[in-house]
């Protein structure tokens, strides 16, 4: 067993690095293009450079905007697999609905 | 607005005043909430198709001014989230986003009276928190080291929709920037009808549509609370999950219910 540093209760090194290491600077850039009849999302990462994302950001809007069965939006985050749980619905997340959230029993269908 | 295709992008050193700003949202709403035109007639009458791109332009660089404040925002609520022990499934979900064009253009049309340079939510962050006692606590960080203008506490007091969460708006690099802490079980809830509106194009995240469904959406959301808060689901909340269900599940498309066995 490795030895344990005395870190606060409830704190490990690795949520350490993450908290007080990330910058604006390191986020993460996604151009999501949602197609909604399809229910697919289309996913152009930028890294961390958020001007090339702005600039694409607009150019794509002017581009798609009679588009209504599009969803165009630009979001940030440490990374795409964050995106894909706080904008689970543009991710194939379509099958599992709310009711499941409920206790077993409650909702009888 | 012309047939090009024209990026709407900002020149290089383009500077707009905050008046420039709002003249190009007063125009863009005037746009947006004209008749539509009859057959045969010009979708454009009464416009001056450069200036709506002019106006277009001016929208888009201002929302690009909220980019970097966003992000200082969105670095500093990570921090607080995982600081304070808040991660789900050990993960700080913490996502900002920029708004869509369309919708900067919905609100200017349904909140006639605001003016562009006061939109609060240009520039949005959103924290998913494992419960109820971890979202206070974050919200309380907040409140102490940042400089919060305003705070909507729609857990105290759900909008009529059943929404709830906490939105605090801050001004970072003298941008307003919303902060909007949830739940996950509140999550879930704002992305079902946000999702559900997408699908069915049907506005039930503005209040639009049946109103079965949006019954249906606010027992969903008491059930919701009622679990953050670890309370047990009274049996009359358990009937009138049913009861809505059942009304509003063919709107929904979900599986009706299993008959009586």
């Amino acid at each position: 067993m490795r030895a344990t540093h005395a870190l606060p209760a409830g704190f490990s090194a690795r949520r350490l690095k993450r908290t007080a290491e990330m910058t604006e600077a390191d986020i993460q850039h996604f151009l999501i293009l949602y197609d909604i009849p399809a229910g697919k999302a289309q996913v152009r990462d930028f890294g961390t450079d958020y001007e090339a994302a702005l600039e694409a950001y607009a150019e794509i809007e002017g581009e798609m905007r009679d588009r209504n069965d599009l969803d165009i939006v630009l979001v940030g985050a440490d990374s795409l697999e964050t995106v894909k749980r706080t904008h689970s619905s543009y991710f194939g997340g379509t099958e599992e609905t709310f009711e499941s959230l409920l206790p077993a029993g409650v909702l009888a269908h | 607005m012309a047939g090009q295709a024209d990026p709407f992008k900002p020149p290089a050193g383009a500077v707009y005043t905050k008046g420039e700003v709002n003249r190009a949202g007063e125009l863009l709403r005037r746009f947006y909430m004209r008749p539509l035109a009859k057959e045969g007639e010009d979708d454009y009458a009464g416009f001056d198709v450069d200036e709506l791109v002019d106006t277009m332009i001016a929208v888009t660089w201002w929302r690009g001014l909220h980019a970097r404040p966003l992000s200082k925002v969105a670095a500093n609520l990570r921090y607080h989230v995982g600081a304070e022990g808040a991660e789900v499934d050990d993960r700080v979900d913490v996502t900002q986003r920029l708004k869509r064009r369309p919708t900067i253009f919905d609100k200017l049309d349904r909140e006639p009276t605001m003016q562009l340079t006061q939109m609060w939510d240009i520039g949005g962050v959103r924290a998913r928190l494992p419960s109820l006692r971890h979202l206070r606590a974050v919200s309380r960080r907040l409140r102490k080291s940042w400089t919060i203008m305003r705070t909507k506490d729609y857990i105290e007091k759900p909008r009529s929709s059943g929404y709830r969460a906490v939105h605090h708006i801050v001004k970072r690099d003298g941008r307003l920037i919303e902060v909007q802490l949830r739940t996950v079980l509140q999550d879930a809830w704002a992305n079902q009808v946000e999702e559900d509106s997408r699908r069915l194009t049907v506005g039930y995240k503005f209040g639009r549509g049946d109103e079965d469904v949006h019954d249906y959406y606010r027992v969903v959301s008491d059930a919701f609370a009622a679990l953050d808060r670890d309370e047990e689901l009274s049996k009359e909340l358990i009937a009138a999950i049913n009861e809505s269900y059942a009304r509003a599940a063919g709107r929904l498309q979900r599986p009706p219910l299993e008959e009586d066995s």
